[in-house]
């Protein structure tokens, strides 16, 4: 996907740099581009990419425990103390931020769809495209999330005496 | 009650900011301090782009906005937003208040259950700011210019290469050269951002928008809560601000235009050999929109209709 | 109590980065829980989720932020780095200090080849430090050189926390870019010099060793010619190219990830292998920033709605009148969290409330414009942010070279060897507070 980014904004500078503006039309409708592609279509385009990279790097840095933590202090916990610091967290402020926003975007989606919301300057066309990224990221968030939930919950109950080693959050 | 208007202006805009907080004095001294108006900025609640959506959900009560930002999924606020070869400001205002205008366009809205009360009137802006003389319709070949809306579409049809360069990078894309020139606002708020430092020619006339409304929205839930002495406190309050705009607006343009033809700034105007280039494109432009979407094929036909009378009766009143 | 619930939240945040839980989830589940309380209709969330899109992902200046991070990846794939370590060290070695001065300019060409600071603080810290030791370097002058060049590229363009910078205060990011040249290699002269001052007043500290022969001399001067001029060519080319405003700062960012990859490919350092590990290390620290500026955005929201905004305000108005007060507590206040928090936190957070105070301030005559007052401020910001890298308790840079765990260092050492470096930061931003050309006579220039 970073190809395609570093792709399509090089078209950009190429284009910008020859003056150009149309760069192709056709008769069928598709869906995002429409029937043309044009230089705004392309400048457009960039941040398309740029959201769906976003939401699904942020799932991915999840998964791979990656997102800034400050652990100070939290070095000195027990395993069994990070984790249910993470359980914690993920039941009350993770999973109630992304089962809203996963909620709020499917409908804010919906009306983009609904209004045939597209660009202003002949760019691209069905804007509900893009928007379909923000309810598709919450949700992987949200799965990710009541995975991680389980599998912590899994870890506390079958190690009630406090000697945990497997699972949890690795640092 | 109080009730909150997302702007798409920073808050102290130059005259696009003022029309609003007009609107809020009026309101709350009709209304004798029941009805209070809360400003908040562009980006302040939503980005200025999401106004409207915010609005329809009722995530906000109310948004001011320049109707053109909704072209895309409304192509009738196209009509009042920036119609190329469009009517003036006069002609807008009476279509729009006692021509059927407003009921025309609140047909769209309703659809999106937004109450749209036009409350500000824009004077034509300027064509924009170029970095290099224009003297034939060639010249436009290959130009890179920063403008949307319908009359970015018009000028791909004469080869110009629009470009989108958000709001805080116009003025150095067009010092540096990443573009050749751009639309922005009328003179006294391009002024404030100093796009008269970047580049020298600044042409008239303001081909691409002749005339602009900025409206106030209100959710329909909202405002159909209100009773109808505070609607009608509202109505007035935006009558009101309607004409202290039509009324406020050329001064400090040409108060700007003289300071910055002071400090070197060219002023010319479109050959007509452009214009008439550009008019020909636009018309083109239109009858896409027409065929596209019936509403905007009814407003235009009211519309014309109205400017044709305009016409008529500015030549049979003519003294010259 | 009309703050109570703005200090309520302030307070829970605070609370609650300290546990360790991951602060951008911290700071969504916050805004949660905060309209709760706020007692915000919950339709409003629908506020966040337009802002969210219209503010993170529809922002095209953000989109730069990957590109430039797998420019710099790329880079330091390409091993051009490690080459011209070993050369400089070959030739500048012979001379009592001349290691550290070597390892100051790799510090700096890096920064000007990446827009973070992971991969050169651990390129330093494993390549450098070694060297450094095994010739009979001082600890805590190996220590404070690797720590401080090595933390230069967060400051040196091309640099991400300018690009949000640029966002969040809505300034060029070519100024910035442009601004930020001057204080980052004068940041890196203070290092240098501090390295001379120890090899004049105590020799034994900065040891040299063994010199190059004549002949050997003038291939080494070849060899360093070649490796540093193509890198060389490319960076300035994106950054000029940003800067006079031929370009974008995302195309610059394209144009320089290719050339990265180009340079990474005829280096033969390129395989399936490293392209998609350098992927996916791109998509983890882009996710990592990007979700945590999208908490960072719901958080202000309602922080904002609940009465944070007068709260801020209120306190700056407590200041005092003068511009500079004003300036000097937000720098106190920013390096004091800079012990516990990151640039990116203190950028998506911090920097939106402060940033209309600092554009409402007064300077008289002090500068041209408004412009100029928010660059020499984000500069001061951005140099004070470098510094956060390096003081602990919570230090990136110095949790980096406490994981490569050299043997013989100890925690102490690290903080030893860095306090003489944040004493040169703190140097730093005193100078560009007192002579603001530093920062923007470059800029001025374009
Ligand atoms: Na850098
Ligand atoms: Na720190």
């Amino acid at each position: 996907m970073i190809f395609i980014l570093v792709f399509v904004v090089l078209t950009a500078v190429i284009g910008a740099q020859f003056g150009l503006s149309e760069l192709a039309h056709w008769e069928n409708p598709i869906p995002l581009f429409g029937n043309h592609l044009s230089m705004t279509s392309i400048g457009e385009l960039q941040w398309h990419i740029f959201a769906l990279l976003v939401m699904l790097s942020g799932a991915y840095a999840f998964k791979e425990d990656r997102h800034v933590r400050v652990d100070v202090w939290s070095a000195r916990f027990s395993d069994r103390t990070r984790l249910i610091v993470d359980l914690l967290g993920d039941l009350f402020l993770l999973i109630p931020f992304f089962a809203l926003l996963a909620w709020y975007s499917w409908a804010f989606m919906l009306m983009a769809y609904e209004f045939g919301e597209q660009s202003n300057a002949g760019g691209l066309v069905d804007r509900y495209l893009v928007k379909t990224v923000l309810p598709l990221g919450s949700v992987l968030m949200l799965g990710a999330g009541v995975g991680r939930v389980l599998r912590n919950l899994g870890v506390l109950l079958s190690h009630p005496s406090g000697k945990t080693t497997t699972g949890g959050s690795p640092q | 009650v109080e009730i909150d208007v997302a702007s798409t202006f920073p808050k102290d805009m130059m005259f696009l900011g003022d029309g609003l907080k007009q609107f809020a004095k009026s309101v709350e001294e009709i209304s004798d301090g029941d009805i209070k108006i809360k400003i908040h900025g562009a980006g302040d609640l939503v980005p200025a782009l999401e106004v409207l959506n915010a609005v329809s959900s009722g995530a906000v009560s109310g948004g001011y906005d320049w109707v053109g930002y909704w072209g895309g999924s409304i192509p009738v606020a196209n009509l009042v937003g920036a119609l190329p070869f469009g009517p003036s400001p006069e002609v807008l205002a009476e279509w729009i208040w006692e021509g059927g205008g407003m009921q025309i366009i609140q047909k769209a809205y309703d659809k999106r259950n937004v109450k749209f009360l036009p409350c500000v009137v824009v004077p034509a802006e300027p064509a924009g700011w170029f970095n290099k003389e224009i003297k034939t319709v060639e010249d436009l070949q290959g130009l890179k210019m920063r403008i949307g809306g319908l009359a970015g579409r018009v000028l791909t049809k004469v080869g110009v290469s629009p470009q989108m360069i958000p709001g805080g990078e116009v003025f150095v894309s067009l010092e540096r050269g990443r573009i050749d020139a751009a639309e922005f606002s009328l003179p006294a708020v391009d002024e404030t951002i100093q796009l008269n430092k970047a580049a020298k020619n600044y042409y008239f006339p303001g081909w691409h928008q002749p005339s602009s409304i900025n409206s106030i929205t209100f959710n329909m839930k909202v405002w159909n809560d209100l009773n109808d002495l505070q609607k009608h406190q509202i109505t007035t309050a935006c009558r009101s601000s309607f004409l202290w705009t039509l009324t406020n607006g050329v001064p400090q343009q040409l108060e700007a235009l003289k300071r910055m033809e002071e400090g070197g700034t060219s002023i010319l105007r479109l050959p007509d050999e452009v214009l008439d280039a550009l008019r020909k494109a636009t018309a083109e432009v239109i009858a896409e929109e027409r065929q596209k979407d019936p509403l905007f094929d009814e407003a235009y036909a009211s519309l014309s209709t109205y400017i044709e009378g305009a016409d008529r009766w500015k030549s049979l009143q003519s003294t010259k | 109590m009309t703050y109570f619930l703005p200090s309520l939240m302030l307070l829970a945040l605070v609370a609650g980065i300290f546990t360790g839980y991951p602060v951008a989830f911290l700071l969504a589940g916050l805004s949660v829980l905060f309209m709760l309380l706020g007692d915000i209709a919950l339709p409003s969330f629908a506020l966040i989720t337009s802002r969210i899109f219209g503010a993170v992902l529809e922002n095209w200046i953000l989109a730069a932020i990957p590109l430039f991070i797998f420019m710099g990846i790329m880079l330091d794939k390409s091993k051009v780095a490690n080459k011209l370590l070993t050369e400089l060290e070959a030739l500048f070695g012979g001379k009592p200090g001349g290691m550290g001065l070597a390892v100051v300019i790799i510090g700096i060409v890096m920064a000007a080849s990446t827009g973070i600071i992971g991969a050169s603080v651990v390129l330093m810290g494993t390549l450098a430090l070694p060297m450094m030791l095994k010739q009979g370097y001082d600890k805590t002058v190996a220590i404070g050189t690797v720590l401080g060049s090595g933390t230069l590229g967060i400051l040196i363009p091309p640099s991400i926390m300018l690009v949000v910078f640029g966002d969040v205060m809505q300034i060029p990011i070519g100024d910035l870019f442009a601004g930020a040249l001057i204080p980052g290699l004068m940041l890196g002269g203070f290092y240098a010099l501090y390295i001379m001052y120890v090899a004049i007043t105590n020799p034994k500290k900065v040891p040299a060793g063994p010199k190059p022969s004549a002949g050997s001399r003038g291939k080494l001067l070849l060899r360093l010619c070649m490796n540093l001029v193509i890198p060389g060519v490319l960076i300035s080319s994106v950054l000029v190219s940003i800067v006079v405003g031929v370009a974008t700062p995302t195309e610059g960012a394209a144009i320089g990830a290719f050339g990265a990859m180009a340079l990474a490919f005829f280096s033969r350092e390129l395989s399936w292998k490293v392209l998609v590990a350098s992927l996916k290390e791109t998509c983890l620290t882009t996710g990592m920033i990007l979700v945590l500026a999208i908490g960072a955005t719901a958080f202000s929201l309602i922080f904002k709605r609940i009465g944070g905004q007068s709260m801020i305000e209120d306190a700056a108005g407590m200041l005092g009148h003068s511009p500079y007060m004003v300036i000097l507590a937000i720098m106190l206040l920013m390096f004091v969290l800079g012990f516990f928090l990151e640039w990116i936190e203190i950028s998506f957070l911090v920097l939106p409330l402060f940033a209309p105070i600092v554009a409402g301030l007064d300077f008289g005559d002090a500068f041209a414009n408004q412009n100029e007052v928010m660059i020499w401020f984000a500069l001061l910001v951005a140099i004070n942010l470098q510094t956060s890298f390096l003081t602990p308790p919570f230090g990136y840079a110095l949790f980096y070279l406490k994981g490569i765990a050299i043997p013989g260092i100890t925690t102490i050492d690290i903080y030893r060897g860095v306090a003489p470096i944040v004493l040169l930061q703190l140097l730093g931003v005193v100078l560009v507070a007192l002579f603001p050309a530093i920062a923007l006579w470059l800029p001025g220039k374009f």
